[in-house]
């Protein structure tokens, strides 16, 4: 008999408990209207940036953001999950593809550029590459500094996992396709790091190094290096950054090679909540806040 | 920790349970009402056993269900190797974890050897460690420091493994990277120190028990051969326990091949084929977790990524049987 009203107390308190819980969820969701968006790491301080600017103005909006790299938040708006997906490389042919059999269709926003800068560590005499050599290490056909009249020590490769799109961007604009039109992997022995910042933080304490990442991310940085980068053998050598300043002329008129978009995706023509968070990025506000993060703004 | 407990209680209890069901001591019938409610325990708690059996079949019938579809695609054979063909005809026989390539590779070899490379050195140091602190729990502290020693170790067990990782990778690299200069300053070797970390509790606390369920005659005996503490410990306990301290490594060693978050962290992840403990390499885990995440459902690189998991699910599961049967042999054996 004991049993039995120890039961059913312990279940009369959850259910209670339930009731609690779903009245609470309801009342918030009367109050503020919840966008959320998920996607490219590289651009996860931006949006929060932009979140925290426009959640001010409008205090019954709540942006969410979380990171997780371009392939995963493409993934999250393919499955509904999610309003805005943050990318930092176009959608694939594929994921248009999945995205018409489960009848989304995504708009695309352009909503700032970042360039990608090769870092090495500090110590390491190199100040320039051209492309092709950039290309030559990371494909693994470089295996030792000296070979580029750097120092005599192995070359370590740092890289990032398959789901960033600064991988993704980096394969196909600076890796290319080889003579066989299949486009080049990274090398074997590349590392892989989670994240620009582990990435920068490898970086920094390897003397033999390097590796890739927003220049956003570097700029200010004083424990790695920024290369500057040749289109060819008698081009100009161009820094992304300087003095802790991103070079953003080199960057909208393309001297700086390594660049790209930043884009955000709906699902279709947006709802009036995320319209109008959209519409706040695009704005010479929400464009200023770009150029503070240490981004580059669309060229006006 | 298992809790050993021998057969001759087990029985007893049963017994006395028996007894109850069918008549009391007075030799009365027992009440219907009361026999019900002993049923419906009874059943309760079997169901509870049961859900836990249940919930195995149905994760073992997922993963194979999900698995087996990369065969459809995926041969075999090239989960060993992908034949690249060159420019000048020729082929190139590789041995590469490449999904994301144009020409996708999925070849396990190179995590198979990663996961191994990893696994062993682990299971080696902490072997030595592990076990010497059994012994010494076992045999030699003083109880008082042993009521402090043991949980304390057991508490050791339960850091969460992410906080292992972010240490190994932030002080323990830095650390081995100013006094060795390894080729990588994320490898193997670092990541198996992680490893350690969180299997020297496991063997540690699992040779104790073997130990100490080894009846005292036979200390007795030994000390009355004259035998000293060590030649008693080295000839005549260890020697009699070894079928429970092995267990308690293989044990170990299934966790090592297991364990995801340290690799992740401390591995560097570069998919080298290679038996150099100073370079980095990825493990069948840390593929799972990289590239789970981003990898879009239904892909062969997804179902892929399943067969990864029933390669891991299949060695786990059979290191555990192996450890288990051992176990049940020795509390057997130990039965006098």
């Amino acid at each position: 008999m004991k049993l039995n009203k120890k039961l059913t107390l312990v279940i009369s308190a959850i259910l209670v408990g339930l009731v609690f819980l779903t009245g609470c969820k309801k009342k918030e969701e009367v109050e503020k209207t919840i966008v959320s968006v998920k996607g490219s790491d590289t651009m996860v301080n931006l949006s929060q940036k932009w979140a925290e600017t426009y959640m001010k103005k409008n205090p019954n909006a709540s942006i969410q953001v979380t990171g997780g790299g371009s392939g995963t938040g493409v993934a999250a708006l393919l499955n509904g999950t999610m309003d805005i997906a943050n990318s930092s490389r176009e959608l694939k042919e594929k994921e248009y593809e999945i995205a018409k059999s489960k009848s989304i269709t995504p708009k695309e926003f352009k909503v700032a550029l970042d360039g990608i800068a090769v870092i090495v560590n500090t110590t390491n005499p190199i100040n320039e590459l051209t492309i092709a050599q950039v290309r030559d290490i990371f494909i693994g056909k470089y295996l030792n500094w000296k070979e580029l009249s750097g120092s005599d020590s192995p070359i370590v490769l740092y890289g990032r996992e398959n789901s960033s799109g600064t991988y993704e961007f980096f394969k196909e604009h600076v890796l290319g396709k080889d003579e066989r039109g299949e486009t080049r992997d990274f090398a074997n022995n590349t590392q892989v790091l989670q994240g620009t910042a582990a990435l920068g933080e490898a970086v920094a304490h390897d003397l033999k190094g390097i590796g890739y990442g927003g220049v956003g991310y570097f700029a200010a940085r004083t424990d790695v290096k920024i290369l500057k980068i040749k289109a060819d053998e008698q081009a100009l050598a161009i820094a992304p950054a300087q003095d802790g300043k991103v070079n953003y002329e080199a960057i909208w008129n393309g001297t700086y090679s390594i660049s790209r978009y930043l884009y955000c995706y709906t699902n279709g023509t947006p709802d009036k909540k995320v319209q109008d968070f959209m519409d706040f990025i695009l704005s010479k506000e929400g464009q200023d806040l770009v150029k503070q993060m240490e981004y580059i703004p669309l060229p006006q | 920790m298992t809790e050993i407990q021998t057969s001759d209680e087990k029985v007893e209890v049963e017994d006395s349970v028996q007894e109850r069901a069918e008549s009391s001591l007075y030799g009365k019938k027992i009440s219907l009402k009361v026999r019900v409610k002993e049923k419906i325990i009874e059943y309760f708690f079997a169901l509870n056993g049961a859900v836990a059996l249940i919930f195995i079949i149905l994760i073992f019938i997922f993963l194979f269900k999900e698995g087996i579809n990369a065969l459809n695609n995926i041969g075999l054979l090239d989960f060993i190797y992908y034949d690249q063909v060159q420019l000048n005809q020729t082929v190139e026989r590789l041995f590469e974890w490449y999904p994301t390539s144009s020409e996708e590779r999925y070849s396990l070899l190179p995590l198979i050897v990663g996961t191994l490379l990893t696994a062993i050195p682990a299971t080696l140091i902490s072997t030595f460690f592990g076990v010497a602190a059994g012994v010494y729990l076992s045999e030699i502290v003083n109880p008082k420091l042993r009521e402090f020693l043991k949980p304390m170790i057991e508490l050791f067990a339960s850091i969460p493994t992410v906080v292992l990782g972010f240490l190994i990778l932030v002080v323990g690299a830095t650390i081995f990277n100013d006094l060795f200069h390894p080729s990588n300053r994320l490898n193997a070797f670092i990541a198996s120190l992680g490893l350690s970390f969180v299997i020297i509790p496991i063997i540690a606390s699992m040779t104790e028990d073997a130990l100490r369920s080894i009846p005292t005659d036979l200390r007795m005996a030994s000390y009355g051969l004259g035998a000293t503490k060590w030649q008693t410990i080295s000839r005549v306990i260890i020697p009699a326990g070894f079928s429970g301290v092995s267990a308690s490594i293989i044990l170990g060693f299934g966790r090592a091949v297991g364990e995801t978050m340290i690799v992740l962290m401390a591995a560097g992840n570069a998919a080298n084929i290679t038996t150099d403990l100073l370079l980095s390499v990825r493990t069948m885990t840390a593929t799972i977790a990289a590239e789970m995440g981003e990898v879009s459902q239904g892909s062969d690189h997804y179902y892929a990524l399943f067969f990864i998991g029933i390669i891991l699910f299949t060695i786990t599961f059979f290191l555990n049987l192996i450890a288990e049967i051992i176990i049940n042999k020795m509390r057997k054996k130990n039965v006098f």
